[in-house]
């Protein structure tokens, strides 16, 4: 292996160890990951810890006469999901999505589309309040970060008839 | 008194005379027939006489006869007188000179008066006989003479008339000689003058003529000059236009065998995209798993605190890689804008080098037939050169002829005034003369 070689590998691991050596007590405290994923033209960031797998878009059933907001249906582990669009509900002009996100709160699951996955994203800080004009701002919005990413409430995915039923706006 | 009568009159002669004459006549015809022989043998002794006599001495004695007859005829009248007058015009028209015919009246004198004196037996009438034959035969010497003298006064008359005339005649063409000579050098001092000025002009004509020649000589030899060094670039040039050719033929070569070396590398550029896709798929199957992993490992809580940084590597790694595969493919599709832009120029680079041989080879048709021109256009000079200096040679050779027809027109012009000098001093003597004859004219 050469010196190049050995000296990443070093880095890699003194940034492992740099995690590791966080203490879990402040580490949960105030440390979050969130996926940061793109529909339309706006970001938006979800807890990775009410996700249950990140899939491409295949074998998706539209709904005939069904809101632009959750527009079909998709089969997932033994079960058919709602598909819902974030984009759609905060009055995006939206594209054809790659990607489902398999959302779970509460033992129920929905699906989010989503254009392209950036990755993951740790928040060292809560988000900052997002503004009242942010349709659904109160249900659905934890915060906003410095870059404009809208961080989304999971439980206000499930309980907001507005996105959830695909009613109203 | 008549003119006879004087003259006998004056020598003495009477008729006392006429009367003695006549008493010898019967004795004269013998004693002048015994003279005869004698006197043409002493006669034809002398060659101008004898040239007279040839062929004549017959019709002379004949003649002689009669006239001795008529001597001693007793009658000497006016007829008498005529009779001798027109012997002497015939002695004078035979061109017998006195000194001839003096001596001959001599001969008989002495001659027939040694028979007269023989004849009488008395001295004194012997004497007297003698004397009378003497003035009768002075008589006729004398009028012989005057015969003699008029003939030779009429002949010299008629010598001077005719002379005269014929000078009158002389003069007369003479002066309309002279009057024409004087015209004719009047009219050739004219010509000779035009002549002059005409030869003046060609002279300065000639000149003008030089300088052009020998500038135009002049000018064809920078042109020959100009034409050999344009020949020699034109050989040079159809040579440079030729390896033009050539390298741009071997240019069109090697600029489509880059083509193609080109599609090949496309060809093989697109196979790495097809591969890189295959990579980029990977990493987004290798980023959905991680993605995936870290929510597995998120949903395990503590649990999972290891995984998850296992799956934040692996998420690295795939972001890294998809990274790494859109940065190749940038590179890909560089490479490919690059191949199509080096194919589309290799394709120009191919028809311009293709146009470049048309454009060389018909460059060098160009040249060539610009050589050609060239070539004829040295030769013309060459020609106009050598013309110029045949011309040249030629315009010396008219100056020098031109000069010595100066000199001579020059000459005539001087002799031509001498002529008219001599003309006017002829007209003058001839005029002098005309005068002369006018006073000496016999009229």
């Amino acid at each position: 292996m050469s010196s190049s070689a050995t000296s990443e590998l070093n880095h890699v691991l003194d940034r492992r160890a740099s995690r590791y050596a966080v203490p879990m007590t402040e580490a949960r405290s105030h440390a979050a990951e969130v996926l940061v994923f793109q529909r339309g033209a706006r970001r938006f960031a979800l807890d990775l810890t009410h996700l249950e797998a990140l899939r491409p878009l295949r074998g998706a059933c539209p709904v005939p006469g069904a809101s632009s907001k959750v527009p079909g249906i998709f089969y997932w582990n033994g079960q058919l999901l709602s598909l819902h669009d974030i984009g759609a509900f905060v009055g995006e002009v939206v594209t054809a999505p790659r990607w489902v996100l398999v959302v779970e709160h509460q033992a129920r699951s929905l699906g989010l589309l989503a254009d392209e996955v950036e990755g993951v994203r740790r928040l060292d800080a809560p988000p900052d309040p997002p503004p009242v004009a942010l349709p659904g701002a109160a249900e659905l919005y934890r915060g906003l970060l410095a870059d404009d990413t809208a961080v989304l409430k999971v439980d206000g995915l499930f309980h907001s008839k507005s996105f959830y039923l695909g009613d109203g706006r | 008194m008549s003119e006879i009568q004087e003259r006998m009159r004056f020598l003495g002669f009477d008729a006392t005379d006429a009367e003695r004459l006549k008493t010898l006549a019967a004795h004269s015809e013998a004693w002048v027939g015994a003279l005869m022989d004698p006197f043409y043998e002493h006669v034809n002794s002398f060659a101008p006489l004898a040239k007279l006599t040839d062929g004549k001495v017959d019709r002379l004695k004949h003649l002689q006869g009669r006239y001795f007859a008529k001597l001693f005829g007793g009658v000497y009248d006016e007829g008498y007188f005529a009779d001798r007058l027109k012997v002497g015009q015939a002695h004078e028209r035979v061109d017998l000179p006195p000194k001839w015919y003096l001596p001959a009246f001599t001969f008989f004198l002495t001659e027939l008066g040694a028979e007269v004196f023989r004849h009488f037996e008395d001295r004194e009438e012997g004497i007297a006989h003698f004397r009378s034959l003497t003035k009768i035969l002075m008589f006729d010497a004398t009028i012989a003479i005057e015969t003699y003298l008029n003939a030779l006064l009429a002949t010299n008359e008629h010598n001077t008339r005719t002379f005269v005339s014929q000078l009158e005649e002389v003069t007369s063409a003479l002066s309309e000689m002279v009057e024409r000579l004087t015209r004719s050098a009047d009219k050739q001092s004219s010509m000779v003058q035009q002549q002059s000025t005409a030869i003046a002009e060609i002279t300065t004509t000639l000149a003008e003529l030089r300088h052009t020649t020998s500038q135009s000589h002049e000018q064809a030899g920078t042109v020959l000059s100009t034409t050999e060094e344009a020949l020699e670039a034109v050989s040079r040039g159809v040579n440079a236009v030729g390896k033009t050719a050539e390298n741009m033929g071997q240019l069109r070569d090697q600029t489509d065998s880059i083509g193609n070396k080109i599609v090949a590398v496309s060809d093989q550029n697109q196979q790495i995209h097809e591969i890189v896709g295959s990579v980029a798929e990977l990493a987004e199957q290798s980023k959905l798993l991680a993605l995936n992993a870290a929510i597995e490992a998120a949903r395990a809580g503590d649990h999972g605190r290891s995984f998850s940084v296992v799956a934040a590597e692996m998420r690295d790694l795939a972001d890294q890689s998809k990274q790494a595969t859109r940065q190749v493919n940038q590179i890909l599709r560089d490479i490919q804008a690059a191949t199509s832009a080096a194919v589309m120029a290799a394709e120009e680079g191919g028809r311009k080098a293709s146009s470049g041989v048309d454009l060389a080879e018909n460059t060098r048709d160009a040249i060539s037939l610009l050589h050609r021109s060239v070539e004829a256009a040295a030769d013309s000079a060459r020609l106009i050169a050598n013309a110029a200096r045949q011309a040249s040679i030629g315009i010396d050779q008219v100056a020098q002829a031109m000069a010595a027809v100066n000199e001579g027109t020059e000459s005539v012009s001087s002799s031509s005034q001498d002529t008219k000098s001599i003309g006017e001093e002829l007209i003058s003597l001839v005029h002098a003369l005309n005068e002369q004859i006018q006073n000496n004219r016999i009229d």
